[in-house]
């Protein structure tokens, strides 16, 4: 009886834990309602509101992607390439309800305009759906990776990301070849780094987030990740004191007021800086993978884009870009096998060949000039652009930045950085509470 | 004055309500369009920015009621106040260099020879793209720009403009572009003033300033008051020339730069993430829109003068 009976329960346990573990594996990033894709309603055009223009590369590569897919399914795709303010013609779409039935654009900007207003769809089932033809899911073949990027308040995916921007601190190689092989670990080796050469720091300050990466870099490396964040959103603003920032906060001291800046990284107007950097009049840029593309009419043919890690931080700044698909398309189903298809290696191979950006699949190569920004987001574990702080709404250019660049000027101390900065953000955030 | 106004009586005592009652049909039908267009795109939004300012909106979700706290929070917030002050600075003080320049230049260029090219250069920066002439101010500008060499090749501190005095370079240029605009309108209408007044105050012993005081003024008054409206209601409404301060496309420039347009801007759609906040960038709105119709008002009473015919 009783071996009856365990012999009856066996296999019903071994089903349902036979099902929990498909369904698990199914999940891929943690996707536990939407695991599974529709069906396309036939013959139904996707309506597709792209953040390129439609003369830039990545359009090039993405129509490519399109035609393939219609081929492959007979789905049409209408694209209307509206460039990066997408998402703020997107918002008053969201309101009326005639929305696209996909969008790209970078993870922190969809999270500023769909995911806090709750009009994103869950895209778990894409993650964990199977690649054609290449046995791994969608998540497996590389988007997983940057999974605490793309995960709303819930924990599931609200973007399958096609692209990564990671920073690091630019170089020439031509002029300093001896650092790929031999990078400076910590920040004071950094500096000496600095000092050995009478290096100087090309800085474009009048863009305050541009600014803010030396000490957010920084302060990231010193806490953590995400802790830069949490500082930000004390109410109180007295997070700013704590003693545990002083190391993080001397060594930017000591960066601004020892002369490392350039001169006239604070009174210029953007691009002038990074085009001096280019043309060999600054040393180091300390920029997002964007830095090749924007400055490459202005460097000699024998420049060698090479990038130091921030040293010191165990996590990489990352930015990622990738297809959202608002709650309210009226054709999710198929705007989610187009996101599938477009993961497949030949289909992204283009971006990294043609629009020359670094993938979100380890396994398609990087351009050359951003193989080492590659190198680090494949080593390094990730961490949001800017700690997240761009999420904040106006937080960063209305009390970040601007008490920021003061400091990183030199005209205030770190002490006076804190408390100021404290002060502010108390009012801001009693403003927005 | 009071035999025309009898005559005029007269006449539609005699014919009138036909004439008048078709005369009022016709601009009834004229206007309809126009008042219907107007309604739709000017006066819904507007009364809708003042319903959506007593509330707590991120564009797509419900709206929650907040009353008057958006305004009570505006009048706190040392963001808001100093893009609202710039934003005077730039009307009043803004308004007097524009004009001051102006009528000197009108002065100056009254009886120069090649007067009309002399205005098509001074016009000129008004055409030009704003972005085009923030990249021409930032080369001017910059620590080793132009306007620093001149300096140091006088032998005179060169000041970091646009790391220390951006607002002043920002409210430079707007003068910069803006004058010529005003010289031109003036200028046409200065054109209007018969010539003999001019000769006769000459032979009278009147001096240019005195001309320009008795003459060109008083003959050009209706068009100096509407100039005046004109630049009260668009210096409230600076945006690009400073917006394109801000770097890249997707950076805004410094807030110590700010007027209350880029303010709003910055409450809704600015910014690499923006804010989405629009109940408080309604009223923002609301208070530049009132501030708009004030000085509107206060200025036409104060230029009110009755025209001259000549």
């Amino acid at each position: 009886m009783m071996r009856r009976s365990v012999s009856h329960r066996l296999p019903r346990t071994m089903v349902i834990l036979s099902v929990v573990a498909v369904t698990v594996s199914a999940c891929g990033i943690g996707g536990t309602e939407n695991t599974r894709m529709g069906i396309p309603e036939p013959g139904a055009p996707i309506s597709y509101w792209s953040m390129w223009e439609e003369n830039e590369p990545q359009a090039t590569v993405i129509k490519q992607a399109i035609a393939a897919f219609t081929k492959e399914t007979g789905i049409q795709v209408k694209v209307e390439w509206q460039g990066r303010k997408v998402l703020q013609k997107l918002t008053p779409a969201l309101r009326s309800g005639d929305v696209p039935d996909l969008v790209d654009q970078d993870g922190n900007s969809i999270r500023g305009a769909m995911v806090a207003n709750g009009q994103h769809h869950d895209l778990s089932a894409v993650m964990s759906a199977q690649v054609p033809g290449e046995g791994k899911t969608v998540a497996e073949v590389g988007p997983g990776r940057y999974r605490d990027l793309i995960i709303d308040n819930a924990g599931k995916p609200f973007l399958v990301p096609y692209e990564a921007l990671g920073y690091g601190i630019f170089y020439n190689g031509a002029k300093h070849p001896d650092l790929a092989t031999k990078a400076p670990a910590t920040w004071d080796d950094f500096v000496a780094m600095l000092d050995g050469r009478k290096a100087k720091l090309a800085l474009d300050g009048d863009i305050g987030s541009y600014a803010a990466l030396w000490t957010v870099h920084a302060l990231g490396a010193e806490l953590g990740s995400g802790k830069v964040r949490e500082l930000a959103t004390d109410k109180t603003g007295r997070a700013w004191s704590n003693p545990r920032l002083r190391p993080a906060l001397a060594r930017i001291e000591k960066l601004a007021k020892g002369g490392y800046f350039a001169p006239g990284s604070f009174g210029s107007k953007f691009p002038a800086m990074q085009e001096k950097w280019a043309a060999g009049q600054a040393d180091f840029l300390l920029m997002g993978s964007w830095a090749p593309s924007e400055t490459q009419k202005s460097a000699p043919q024998d420049f060698q884009y090479r990038a130091l890690p921030f040293p010191g931080a165990s996590a990489v700044q990352t930015a990622v870009i990738g297809f959202a698909v608002p709650k309210r398309a009226a054709h999710r189903a198929a705007a989610e096998r187009f996101i599938v298809s477009f993961m497949k290696k030949e289909r992204m191979q283009g971006l990294a060949t043609v629009a020359l950006n670094i993938t979100t699949r380890p396994d398609i190569p990087a351009p050359e000039q951003l193989a080492d920004i590659a190198r680090q987001l494949n080593d390094k574990p990730v961490t949001p652009f800017y700690e997240g702080l761009d999420t904040l709404g106006t937080y960063p250019i209305e009390v970040f930045e601007p008490v920021h660049t003061e400091f990183l000027s030199g005209k205030i101390t770190a002490t006076e950085f804190v408390t100021r900065l404290g002060e502010k953000q108390a009012e801001f955030w009693k403003k927005n509470s | 004055m009071a035999v025309l106004v009898r005559e005029h009586t007269t006449v539609h005592r005699g014919q009138g309500p036909t004439i008048t009652r078709q005369r009022r049909r016709a601009f009834l039908v004229l206007a309809l369009p126009a008042v219907v267009l107007y309604t739709i795109f000017f006066v819904g939004p507007t009364v809708a920015s003042f319903w959506v300012s007593l509330h707590a909106w991120d564009g797509v979700t419900e709206m929650r009621w907040r009353g008057l706290d958006n305004f009570t929070l505006l009048f706190e917030d040392e963001v808001f106040l100093a893009a609202f002050r710039n934003t005077l600075a730039i009307l009043l003080a803004g308004g007097v260099l524009v004009f001051l320049l102006s009528f000197a230049l009108l002065l100056g260029m009254r009886a120069m020879t090649g007067r009309r090219f002399a205005r098509s250069v001074i016009f000129f920066p008004n055409i030009i793209a704003p972005i085009v002439l923030s990249v021409l101010w930032g080369f001017l500008f910059s620590t080793d720009g132009l306007v620093n060499a001149a300096l140091g090749g006088m032998g005179l501190d060169a000041p970091n403009w646009l790391g220390d005095h951006l607002f002043l370079v920002i409210f430079l240029g707007l003068i910069w572009t803006n004058t010529g605009f005003y010289v031109t309108i003036l200028m046409a209408s200065t054109d209007r003033i018969p010539r003999y007044f001019y000769e006769a105050a000459e032979l009278d012993g009147a001096g240019p300033l005195q001309q320009f005081k008795h003459i060109t003024m008083p003959l050009t008054w209706d068009v100096v008051t509407i100039s005046a409206v004109i630049w009260t209601i668009s210096s409230l409404k600076v945006f690009d020339f400073i917006y394109a301060f801000g770097g890249t496309s997707n950076d805004l420039p410094p807030i110590h730069t700010w007027n209350t347009a880029v303010f709003i801007y910055g409450q809704t759609f600015g910014g690499r993430v923006p804010a989405y906040s629009f109940g408080y960038a309604s009223a923002s709105a609301v208070i530049t829109l009132v501030s708009v119709v004030v000085f509107v008002l206060l200025l036409r009473r104060v230029m009110r003068r009755d025209p001259i015919q000549f």
